[in-house]
């Protein structure tokens, strides 16, 4: 099955001539951008939010997470690709920009795993970290005093 | 990039879920399988090669984001805390990353 969506995928990056390729590259945009809002959205179902509040539909959270997968499938094959010549390592660019818009499909898997997180208890707050523990020393020291 | 959730939950244990620190996990492992298996770099390149790249990601997006929220704040002189800063930090980037990848798309190799 994965094998079939990867073959499906795959034609994305192959182009004939520029219009297609700046075709693609818009869809490819949009894709991304889908993703960050898919992401939100499952996030805000789930009603999972860090530090306080931050998954909502304000507009600002929305121009971040929609632009958020856009970054990472650019920016990281720009600084691959850069520090792999740095390194003498030729790679055809395609390679790697194909590897990393596959990975921003986790975007999507991250808010089931942490609606699991929610439900079984797992620690994503200030609960048990050491910062947290050497933080509350001096508060505590206080409040004794 | 495996060891990313440690050092966020160590330093800035806010911004950690459960699905940020297994998704950076899954996202190292096949990264770093494919610096291996693929490229076929030694490890202990792919090692050094996945630090430096991690180090170059993880400060802007985990900790240097209040800056960009403070320096857009200061920009346009708007009184309520807000994510625009952030935001344009990453589109301003991921543009520069396209225009990079439009310009060595046609370098078959």
């Amino acid at each position: 099955m994965i094998n079939n969506l990867i073959t499906n995928i795959k034609p994305i990056f192959f182009y004939k001539n520029k219009k297609d390729r700046f075709k693609k590259i818009i869809d490819i945009i949009l894709i991304l951008i889908a993703i960050g809002l898919i992401r939100l959205f499952l996030e805000v179902l789930f009603n999972i939010n860090l530090n306080g509040k931050w998954y909502s539909f304000d507009t600002d959270i929305v121009f971040v997470m929609s632009v958020f997968p856009f970054y990472l499938t650019f920016f990281l094959t720009m600084v691959t690709h850069i520090i792999l010549k740095l390194f003498k390592i030729d790679i055809n660019i395609n390679k790697l920009f194909f590897l990393f818009f596959l990975l921003q499909f986790f975007h999507i898997l991250i808010p089931f795993l942490d609606f699991l997180g929610n439900i079984f208890n797992i620690p994503h707050t200030l609960s048990i970290t050491l910062l947290f523990v050497m933080e509350q020393i001096p508060f505590g020291v206080v409040v004794v005093f | 990039m495996t060891l990313t959730p440690l050092i966020i939950f160590y330093t800035c244990p806010d911004l950690i879920t459960m699905g940020i620190s297994v998704s950076w996990v899954i996202t190292g492992f096949i990264f770093f399988n494919f610096l291996i298996k693929k490229l076929k770099i030694s490890f202990i390149k792919s090692i050094i090669i996945v630090i430096i790249i991690f180090q170059i990601i993880y400060w802007p997006i985990y900790r240097y984001f209040v800056i960009f929220d403070n320096l857009f704040k200061y920009l346009t002189n708007i009184n309520y805390y807000n994510h625009y800063g952030y935001g344009l930090y990453f589109l301003i980037f991921g543009i520069i990353g396209l225009i990079y990848y439009n310009y060595n798309i046609n370098k078959n190799i």
